[in-house]
């Protein structure tokens, strides 16, 4: 289309379009607009007008975009040629979809088969793919570019965008990411954008860095490409460099501001608060406190709960952003969001949201000190109103004593009951009852009888055993029995055994000897990876074969066995020596278990001992170097947290060679699993030439290309 | 009628009173009308089409009018022939049941596929029977196989084979009768005539037809009349449509209906031509204020469409087959000048070689032959091309380096594109070869993705370039790379930044 309009129209639209894109789309629209008030040529003023709705689209102005298709366009079609008028019909549905309406977008794929248009060059896609495939760049990348620019000379954005999309991959194959920011913010496609930020994060050099921000901030003005952008940005975010750090955080709390109007500004609102919460624990004190009034400044936050189905989607990503900021907070904002917040949990209580509220208060408790706690604690803990799970887990962050603790003995049988109740197996007619805390349930019907099993939440028997030192021994007991059947009941999910053997953890110092063993004879097998998947619902493997289109994970067997090993540590850790050397052997065969998350937890279980051997010593350095990033950064932190940690001379050497290592990794948790190791052990070594080569180390580390690396390093 | 003998004529008033009663029969409900009107409606279409024949030297005999006459009213009969399970054409069908026991569909269908055969069969048991089907006996006065022969041909189809060969056979010319020219006069009289007629609504409507009859009766609803102009040896078909589906219509019916009769006439263009009777076919349609025409049924509308489109998609399959024919048709002969040119390379001098290879390179190109045109140029060209004048190997290089962009294979100039940009500055800038070659290296540039040598080219080939036009063009490339490199404020002519909106 654009090839056959005259060349000042082809100018004006790189213009306005280059205009809007770096954020002033009205003067782009008033010159295009200009233009077609000029011009006396049809296709001129179609190419023209196509342009402005793209730029609409790009803005999600798509109502304005529709009005321009119906009354401007519409009327002037039947004159050009069918290429020209189904890439509008084209462009036209993308615009309709966009505003989640029906259109004849069948009809219209259809019209391209019959009139035997090609709006996409497979052929070209296939050469691309075969070329890049063979590493032959110098074919991929022409071919490609060529596509993209056939694509644009169309009109049609379809195949416009998924050129652009093909041009991003090609440019992040040829390391050129600040180029592909450009084309992937236009493909708008989530996953390449995804592997866009993935890329930059691991691959980025500071120059690169420092050029793909720039291209970044220059290509999201637009909400449907700032949208894009947060699918890149959420990727590198920890690699954006400071000095253009402030400036991508105003741009996404600038789109996070915006008062919503429809459903497509939500989207973008809810998607800028959702890259926030991942930026928050950057953010400087001025920073923060932006941030704090942005959030309880918008109408979102202040917005009545109105009836039970209104669900004010975006607040808990709102409050999530702030809880990783508080620590920056200064004072007076923090007492300003305690009162903002607690009326958020009183006043506009959402049920989607008052966990994260509830975390919120926790968090500013803790950085606003006594003053803060107390009036959270006057709000939430009045005498004679009943405590929720949650105020009841919290409530010794906040000071808040319980009027009667040995209440909660009493009241073991029902919390045991109901955990009883996660599998039941009800007649055929039998209505199946919501559990409280319960998800949602499956159902199977066997033997003529019918199984029912609840997906259940333990945030009840965790809130319990918050308050434990107040329960007797018989409440324990009533309580581990519980959850033991359920661990052992063969139908029970996976995922709803990981929940109890979680809880079981935090029971060592409480429970008797003759528990702690109780305990061992059900989660040892289990450690030691004897688990049988329940036959009535989908296995694991089931759930992860790429060939099963209905995937329904209900966990996997291998992080039951994680979990089991570092339970098992955790009550160790608490009855030093209950379970003998049975522990050491079931962590032992963990660490080298093929599964990463096995070796990670098992790693984890390492951590909680108090003190660990010469050769887990050299089965946790070995552990560093593992090809998961998960479980090097799992072994680090065993090494890390070892209070009492006595290394000798070779044993410091291994473990600072392996940090020097670690320190070149590409994967940024690795790096930053290093630095704070190095940094939490370098006052325990005592040789002075081995703490001078850490100091060199960490003083590298200080200069990552990742903020988390260099806070965690200095 | 043409007949001038009061015999002649005698024989034929005869002849349609003994068969209007049989062909009244109306054993066909689900066919179009096919009683004696519609007999008579050929002879008369007959009449037309031999009005200016007549008139020549050529004009028909009284022998052949009496067969073609005769025919007019006996080529359908067997149509209406229930008791058809007497005949040999039934007969030799071995039907697993008797002919009365066959389902009542089936016995129709089976009548309407053979009626032409029966109807030969009909007549020709008819010569000196005292009983015969036909109400009458035939004498030779009729030339009764003659008739027989008209009878069956005329609903045999050219397409396939072994029907071609029996037309061929039956339609041999005898002595003084024209058989191949009767049988074409009487098919052609015999589908004008069954397009003309304006099937009745009322009767339609009566009838439980499947879509495919629908459509038949929808086609003849809207053919209002077919004229002939003997002035003009036009034969017109008028269509008439309900004026709110005028333009839908007339894109449709006319289609479908025209090609038939067209491919009829065609059929027998050669024996026409050979004895004058030359028609050409029109369409005329027509919107009447106040028309009560009725509109077609959705499906049928939609069946319609179908149709056509069916019939386009065999239309494009033999145009491909036609270009594919051509194509291999002028290959070989292209491929003995390249065989002949190789054997002459030794004897050649280098420039006269190369120049010979453009020429077939060129042709190669003309019949769509456009890889090998490249292929065959492309690599001497690289080789040798510094024997060619300046001037003429910018010329030669441009074309060539054009033909691989638009093949989408610019790599293939890797070799010597560089070398022609650097011969192409050698010349007079306002040499008439310098610009189409600057415009095509720029092109080639953008091609392979080199955009700094992209916008130097332009740079260069707006220097030399001829006109406003051609400079603003290079522009519009220019900002479109820039764009879509992604150089923003390039492409939207701000350096200094761009405000953002309030």
């Amino acid at each position: 289309m654009l090839k056959n309009s005259s060349p000042e129209i082809r100018i004006a639209i790189t213009a306005a379009k280059g205009l809007a894109i770096l954020g002033n789309p009205s003067d782009g629209i008033s010159q295009l607009e200009n233009l077609i008030l000029s011009s006396s040529a049809k296709l001129d003023k179609l190419s023209a007008l196509l342009v402005i709705c793209e730029i609409l689209h790009y803005d999600y102005r798509d109502n304005e975009g529709l009005e321009v298709f119906d009354k401007r366009i519409s009327p002037m079609m039947g004159e050009f040629p069918e290429e020209i008028e189904i890439a509008v019909e084209f462009n036209r549905s993308d615009v309709m979809h966009s505003l989640l309406k029906n259109d004849d977008f069948y009809g219209t794929a259809d019209r391209v088969t019959v009139a035997g248009v090609e709006l996409w060059n497979h052929r070209a896609y296939y050469g691309v793919a075969e070329a890049r495939e063979q590493g032959k760049h110098y074919e991929s990348l022409p071919s490609i570019w060529r596509e993209l620019m056939r694509a644009y000379y169309q009109g049609c954005w379809r195949p416009y965008r998924l050129a652009s999309k093909l041009m991003a991959t090609e440019c992040m194959g040829l390391g050129w990411p600040h180029e592909a920011i450009y084309h992937a913010i236009i493909a708008g496609e989530k996953g390449t954008a995804a592997k866009l930020g993935e890329f930059l994060l691991l691959h980025g050099s500071p120059e690169n860095l420092s050029r793909s921000t720039a291209k970044w901030l220059e290509c999201t003005h637009l909400k449907r490409l700032f949208v894009t952008g947060c699918d890149i940005l959420d990727g590198f975010m920890d690699a954006i460099p400071d000095e253009q750090f402030d400036e991508v955080f105003e741009r996404v709390r600038t789109m996070a501001s915006m008062p919503s109007s429809n459903w497509q500004e939500h989207s973008c609102v809810s998607r800028a608060w959702n890259s926030i919460a991942g930026l928050a624990w950057r953010l400087s004190a001025t920073q923060a406190q932006r941030l704090a009034d942005t959030a309880i400044s918008h109408p979102i936050w202040n917005a009545e709960v109105e009836g039970g189905n209104r669900v004010l989607s975006v607040r808990d990503k709102m409050m999530n952003s702030l809880t990783a900021c508080t620590s920056a907070l200064p004072q007076k904002n923090v007492s300003q969001l305690v009162d903002k917040t607690l009326a958020l949990v009183l006043e506009r209580k959402q049920h989607n949201d008052y966990p994260d509220a509830i975390e919120l208060l926790c968090r500013l408790g803790d950085v606003g000190g006594d003053d803060a706690k107390k009036r959270i604690k006057e709000a939430l803990y009045t005498p004679g109103k009943p405590l929720d799970a949650y105020l009841l887990q919290v409530a010794p962050n906040f000071d808040a004593k319980l009027k009667e603790p040995e209440s909660l003995s009493s009241d073991i049988s029902n919390v045991a009951d109901r955990i009883r109740k996660q599998v039941q197996w009800l007649p055929l007619s039998a209505e199946v009852k919501q559990l409280g805390g319960s998800f949602c349930f499956f159902t199977a019907i066997k033997d003529g009888k019918k199984l029912v099993i609840h997906s259940i939440s333990t945030v009840q028997e965790h809130a319990i055993l918050r308050h434990r030192k107040h329960l007797s021994l018989d409440a324990i007991q009533q309580l581990i029995d519980a959850m033991l059947e359920m661990i052992t009941e063969p139908e029970n999910l996976i995922n709803n055994k990981i929940q109890l053997v979680q809880v079981l953890k935090s029971v060592g110092d409480v429970c008797s000897d003759a528990q702690a063993k109780q305990i061992f004879e059900v989660l040892s097998p289990i450690a030691n990876g004897i688990i049988k998947e329940p036959a009535l619902t989908q296995s694991a493997a089931d759930s992860q074969n790429p060939l099963n289109p209905f995937k329904m994970g209900s966990g996997k067997p291998t992080d039951l066995r994680g979990v089991a090993i570092f339970t098992l540590a955790c009550i160790e850790r608490d009855k030093p020596g209950i379970f003998t050397n049975s522990l050491d052997a079931i962590i032992e065969v963990g660490l080298t278990e093929i599964d990463p998350q096995v070796r990670a937890l098992s790693l984890a279980a390492s951590r909680e001992k108090p003190s660990i051997s010469e050769s887990e010593f050299t089965a946790i350095v070995l552990a560093t170097r593992d090809s998961d990033p998960a479980v090097a950064n799992a072994a680090f932190g065993a090494l890390a947290h070892k209070k009492d940690l006595q290394l000798n001379r070779p044993q410091w050497r291994l473990l600072i060679h392996t940090a020097k290592l670690a320190a070149q990794s590409n994967a940024v948790s690795v790096r930053r699993a290093a630095a704070y190791t190095c940094s939490k052990l370098r006052t325990k070594i005592k040789i002075s030439t081995l703490r001078k080569e850490v100091d060199t180390l960490l003083d590298s580390l200080a200069k990552d290309r990742c903020a988390s690396v260099r806070q965690n390093a200095s | 009628m043409h007949l001038d003998g009061e015999s002649s004529r005698s024989l034929l008033v005869n002849l349609r009173n003994k068969v209007a009663p049989i062909l009244d029969n109306n054993i066909q409900p689900h066919f179009t009308d096919h009683s004696v009107l519609h007999s008579d409606g050929v002879s008369q279409l007959v009449d037309a089409l031999i009005g200016p024949l007549q008139k020549s030297d050529e004009r028909l005999n009284q022998t052949e009018l009496v067969i073609l006459y005769s025919a007019c009213y006996l080529h359908d009969i067997g149509l209406q022939y229930e008791n058809a399970g007497q005949t040999k054409t039934i007969a030799d069908l071995n039907l697993g049941l008797p002919w009365d026991e066959q389902p009542e569909a089936e016995r129709r269908n089976l009548l309407r596929r053979l009626h032409h055969k029966i109807s030969a069969e009909m007549v020709h048991s008819s010569v000196r029977s005292e009983d015969p089907i036909i109400g009458m006996q035939l004498t030779q006065d009729y030339e009764p196989s003659k008739i027989a022969c008209l009878c069956e041909s005329h609903n045999l189809y050219f397409e396939v084979e072994r029907d071609m060969n029996r037309y061929m056979e039956i339609t041999t010319d005898g002595p003084e009768i024209r058989m191949q020219l009767l049988a074409g006069l009487l098919r052609v009289a015999d589908i004008l005539e069954e397009s003309r007629r304006r099937a009745t609504r009322p009767k339609a409507n009566t009838l439980m037809l499947d879509v495919t009859s629908q459509m038949h009766w929808w086609r003849h609803y809207y053919t209002k009349e077919v004229t002939f102009d003997k002035h003009d040896k036009t034969i017109t078909i008028w269509f008439d449509f309900p004026p709110a589906k005028f333009n839908s219509y007339s894109r449709v019916v006319p289609e479908l209906q025209k090609p038939w009769i067209e491919a009829e006439l065609n059929r027998h263009a050669a024996v026409f031509n050979r004895f004058g009777v030359t028609w050409t076919l029109q369409v005329r349609l027509k919107a009447e204020e106040y028309s009560d025409t009725e509109t077609m049924p959705y499906e049928v509308v939609t069946a319609m469409m179908a149709e056509l489109r069916a019939r386009h998609l065999d239309e494009d399959e033999r145009r491909r087959a036609v270009l594919l024919n051509t194509f291999r048709e002028s290959r070989p002969q292209i491929d003995g000048r390249f065989d002949h040119l190789q054997n002459q390379k030794e004897v050649l001098s280098p420039q006269d070689y190369l120049l010979k290879l453009v020429e077939v390179s060129n042709d190669l190109w003309t019949i769509g032959s456009k890889r090998s045109a490249i292929m065959t140029l492309v690599f001497d060209f690289g080789k040798n091309c510094q024997h060619l004048v300046a001037c003429k190997r910018i010329e030669v290089g441009t074309r060539l380096m054009e033909m691989c962009l638009e093949e989408g294979i610019p790599e293939l100039a890797n070799g010597w594109g560089i070398v022609l940009q650097q011969n192409v500055r050698t010349l007079d800038p306002n040499h008439p070869a310098v610009f189409p070659c600057l415009r095509t290296i720029a092109d080639w540039f953008i091609a392979l993705c080199g955009y700094d040598e992209a916008k130097a080219a332009i740079a260069q080939a707006i220097a030399s370039a001829p006109d406003d036009a051609n400079i603003a063009l290079l522009n519009a490339k220019r900002c479109e790379i820039e764009f879509l490199q992604g150089e923003l404020h390039a492409a939207s002519g701000n350096t200094e930044g761009v405000a953002q909106d309030a």
